[in-house]
């Protein structure tokens, strides 16, 4: 097993090596230059203070010079410092992820429970009209766009019944109350899409277990069907569901970076889109290297997971 | 029953594929079924309600957000389908050579693809469209640069699941060259997943492009796409709440439509699971 973790840790270090070179050159080749953003019109007319900024700001190297300087400075936890605030980078982007872990934490809590409770019943009333509503919910689930669903939910329950606010993010520690009433819109509309994918999974995965002679085995002892589902199909079921749920978090990182500009809840989504607004390249590689780590991770701990429901997986590593 | 009977008998597919046709008509027909010029400005007439000569109200520009929609179904539909085209003739090829292969080529091809992957799919098209710019162009190859992986790893899968079978052996046996074994013997077999992955992939290209155009980073103005008229419709939830619902509807619709399309086309080529 310890094997397997370590072997699996060294294969991220290509794949976040790779992602943030992509991301080196991607924001090197954008037009607009961030020296001349700093200074002004006024300031970039002063070729020494051009030099001299460009100079500290490193970017008189060449590119592999700077991606090399800016590794070296980002294994020690140093990210360097935003070109627009002048803070440093992962002061930055801290508080703005605990908002958007928040945020994705509620998102989850939302679709698990529904799938959980939605797939199952689809699956065990296979069929019937539980499991219709269930695969309806799916099909609508799946294509309606999240900000879509955010802006109809903001006319209905801020605009014309008032109950919610508009727009923006409270600290949890500064006020629950309003932290809460502003995560619950924007958590319903990524859960939503979430639950609608994870319904679908877990139905079929239960569909197909229920199916399996220990299933049959089990009934034929004469178990209760929710002892059935719950103690013997279930844990079988939940296999897939893993591996989807480790690929599906990219996705729901994705959803959050447009679900944060239609709410102002101001995370890591909405700070990576200032940041390519300012054209502020050390704050978007620092929240591009996060982000890569992060989804590498939860995808490697949804393997290991996986490994670890099915005993028959371990010694294949 | 033939493949023909037992698509005539599967609703949701039937229904998918009416949608999309409908959706190519629309673009297709665009200039005759719009009644106004989607970006002529109406100054005096914005934000009007739904009327007789605005049949879905008009934006805050005055213009006419019937016509608007139904330009941009011609923005929507061709960056889906160009995108997909994209990725296919990258991916495919790239999962043949990884997949046939093996060993070390296989290990680099899927280690970057694994980079890409590891990368949420909007913020490396923010990235790539706020680098490069937001032309059409530029759209296309980034939305089908981010599903390069879907296609090379189920080719590539497919590939591994098919060369040791029998009858790819044999044709080795017979002296087949290893470029007639990928494109003649292989890829022919796995064509049925190859499509429904397509179609699937588009519904995805159709969400992505709306959400990068809600985000302002799509087509520009005066160009007009759902998502963008999504964006602008939030400013004005208030004064004009009907501006909200005609896009997005539009885009509900697509990414549906495909969706059957993709889940009908696996019932009935007999594919197996669903894999992203």
């Amino acid at each position: 097993m310890a094997t397997v973790i370590i072997r699996r840790l060294l294969q991220l270090v290509p794949v976040v090596l790779l992602a943030t070179t992509l991301v080196f050159v991607l924001v090197r080749l954008a037009p607009g230059d961030p020296v001349q953003q700093q200074l002004g019109a006024r300031g970039s007319r002063d070729p020494a203070r051009v030099a001299a900024l460009r100079q500290k700001m490193g970017l008189d190297k060449s590119i592999p010079v700077q991606y090399a300087i800016w590794l070296r400075n980002a294994v020690t936890g140093d990210l360097g410092i935003s070109v627009k605030s002048n803070d440093q980078v992962l002061d930055l982007i801290k508080p703005k992820l605990v908002a958007t872990l928040e945020l994705i934490v509620a998102a989850l809590a939302i679709a698990i429970t529904i799938a959980l409770v939605l797939g199952t019943a689809a699956a065990v009333r296979s069929g019937t009209w539980v499991d219709q509503v269930a695969r309806a919910f799916v099909v609508t689930g799946l294509a309606i766009p999240s900000y879509w669903l955010g802006l109809i939910f903001l006319l209905l329950f801020a605009v014309s019944f008032k109950w919610l606010p508009v727009s923006g993010y409270v600290p949890f520690r500064e006020d629950p109350v309003q932290n809460l009433k502003h995560l619950i819109l924007p958590a319903l509309c990524l859960g939503l899409f979430e639950a609608a994918f994870f319904t679908r999974f877990l139905r079929a995965g239960l569909l197909e277990v229920l199916d399996q002679d220990y299933v049959r085995t089990a009934q034929a002892k004469g178990l209760a069907e929710q002892t059935v589902v719950a103690r013997h199909a279930m844990k079988n079921a939940l296999i897939p569901m893993v591996t989807v749920f480790g690929l599906e978090l990219g996705t729901l990182v994705g959803g959050v970076v447009v679900i944060e500009q239609v709410f102002g809840w101001s995370g890591v989504g909405w700070l990576a889109l200032t940041a390519v607004k300012n054209r502020d390249y050390p704050l978007l590689q620092g929240i591009v290297l996060l982000v890569a780590i992060g989804v590498s991770l939860a995808n490697l701990l949804a393997d290991l997971s996986y490994t670890f429901l099915d005993p028959r997986l371990r010694s294949l590593g | 029953m033939g493949l023909r009977e037992r698509a005539r008998g599967h609703e949701t597919f039937l229904a998918g594929l009416t949608l999309i046709a409908l959706l190519m008509i629309v673009s297709i027909l665009a200039p005759v079924l719009a009644p106004h010029d989607p970006t002529v400005i109406h100054a005096a007439d914005g934000l009007k309600p739904p009327s007789a000569t605005y049949p879905l109200g008009t934006d805050n520009l005055g213009r006419d957000i019937l016509s608007r929609i139904i330009y941009a179904a011609r923005t929507s539909l061709l960056v889906a389908l160009g995108s997909v085209l994209v990725a296919g003739m990258v991916g495919i090829p790239l999962g043949l050579i990884a997949g046939y292969a093996g060993s070390a080529t296989d290990s680099v091809i899927m280690r970057v693809l694994d980079a890409i992957l590891a990368f949420p799919v909007i913020l490396l098209a923010i990235l790539v469209v706020a680098t490069l710019g937001t032309q059409t162009i530029n759209l296309i190859l980034t939305i089908g640069f981010v599903f390069i992986p879907y296609f090379t790893r189920l080719v590539r899968g497919n590939v591994l699941a098919l060369k040791e079978r029998e009858f790819v052996t044999a044709s080795r046996a017979s002296g087949a060259a290893d470029g007639y074994l990928v494109t003649r013997v292989i890829l022919p077999n796995i064509l049925s997943p190859i499509v429904v992955q397509a179609s699937l992939t588009m519904s995805l290209a159709v969400l992505i492009e709306a959400a990068l155009s809600f985000l302002g980073l799509g087509v520009q103005e005066p160009t007009p796409a759902w998502g963008s008229m999504l964006q602008n419709s939030q400013l004005y939830l208030r004064q004009a709440p009907w501006f909200v619902f005609s896009p997005g509807l539009c885009i509900f619709l697509s990414v549906l439509a495909f969706n059957l399309i993709g889940d009908g086309l696996r019932d009935l080529l007999d594919v197996g699971s669903r894999r992203r």
